[in-house]
């Protein structure tokens, strides 16, 4: 079975929500989990990808189409990563678990990185706020991280 | 209120079948981020952010707990800059991105400390010559070592000097 482009066929992708769409079957092999269907021969339409929801699997397949043009350059291809992360908490929530459920490491690396950059430097009330998380420590545990926290930074 | 994913949430607001009423204020699942992925992202974290990260919430608090360990031996060692009767305060440096970590250290004013061995400061109280602490800086993790009296303080310094030639290459923090 080719996988290369001039014979790639095209399959069809089912989202949490029900929308389908239609990928080249070189671009969603860059899906470990897709690809290992395709190569089991179970890649029969629609593949159904019940963690995934129609606007992220658009996102996914989006890069995944930018990393399977072989004519794009090292340089290139991070000028695009690098706009492609700029995006909201949320988007970047639901990329990582699409990432991690199809199994594309380099979206996992990239997207763990911009999270990454988006926490240094960053004081705990600040990544709370970035990240919409709830502060659920008690008054009590607070005070104890008050303590414990020794670190300052130079 | 804590709202686990659900892939039918129409977080993007575009139009579907299913319109639910979401308010995105309330969608918070970064705490409730899968370990694995949690680990990833920590791991591009420098000494300090690692630290912040577990005043952040609970969950990511006992996960920065648990694998505090596999943290520190991932990353490159320090060189610790201390005082032989420290204060309050030693300084970690890092010899690769040139920073340098303080961490404060209230139970060290009164000791004077002699070496250190796989993470673990050797610390010995002016007062008591027969009591020797174990401190690690970074777990605050501290332990009391009696030693009997008959001992010297000499005969100390000669066993941990004895000790830390023999250490293996984890004697650093």
């Amino acid at each position: 079975m080719s996988l290369s482009p001039s014979t790639s066929k095209m399959l069809s992708l089912k989202s949490s929500d029900g929308k389908v769409l239609e990928v080249e079957e070189h671009v969603a092999v860059l899906c470990e989990t897709i690809k290992s269907l395709v190569e089991d021969g179970c890649a029969d339409s629609p593949i159904p990808l019940a963690n995934v929801d129609g606007a992220t699997l658009g996102n996914v397949m989006e890069w995944c189409k930018k990393h399977a043009d072989q004519k794009a350059s090292a340089d290139d291809l991070e000028d695009w990563d690098a706009e492609f992360v700029e995006r909201d908490q949320g988007e970047l929530y639901h990329l990582i678990m699409a990432a991690n459920y199809l199994n594309i490491k380099g979206l996992l690396d990239l997207i763990c990185q911009k999270v990454a950059d988006m926490i240094k430097g960053k004081h705990p009330e600040k990544i709370r706020e970035i990240f919409n998380i709830e502060n659920d420590f008690t008054p009590e545990q607070q005070e104890q991280i008050r303590k414990d926290n020794s670190w300052a930074f130079e | 209120m804590v709202l686990k994913r659900d892939n039918n949430i129409n977080f993007n607001m575009t139009r579907g079948k299913k319109k639910k009423s979401v308010n995105i204020g309330e969608w918070r699942p970064w705490s409730e981020l899968p370990e694995d992925m949690l680990n990833l992202i920590l791991k591009q974290l420098n000494l300090r952010d690692y630290f912040a990260i577990g005043g952040v919430c609970r969950r990511w608090s006992s996960f920065v707990e648990a694998y505090k360990q596999d943290y520190m031996a991932s990353q490159p060692p320090l060189v610790v800059i201390i005082s032989t009767h420290a204060k309050r305060s030693c300084f970690f440096y890092n010899i690769f991105d040139g920073r340098t970590h303080k961490a404060l250290l209230p139970y060290f004013a009164g000791r004077s400390c002699f070496g250190f061995s796989c993470g673990y400061l050797i610390m010995q109280d002016k007062n008591c010559s027969n009591e020797l602490w174990v401190v690690n800086p970074l777990t605050r993790d501290e332990h009391l070592l009696l030693l009997p009296t008959s001992l010297r303080c000499s005969c100390y310094h000669r066993f941990f000097n004895h000790a830390l030639s023999k250490s293996c290459n984890r004697g650093y923090l």
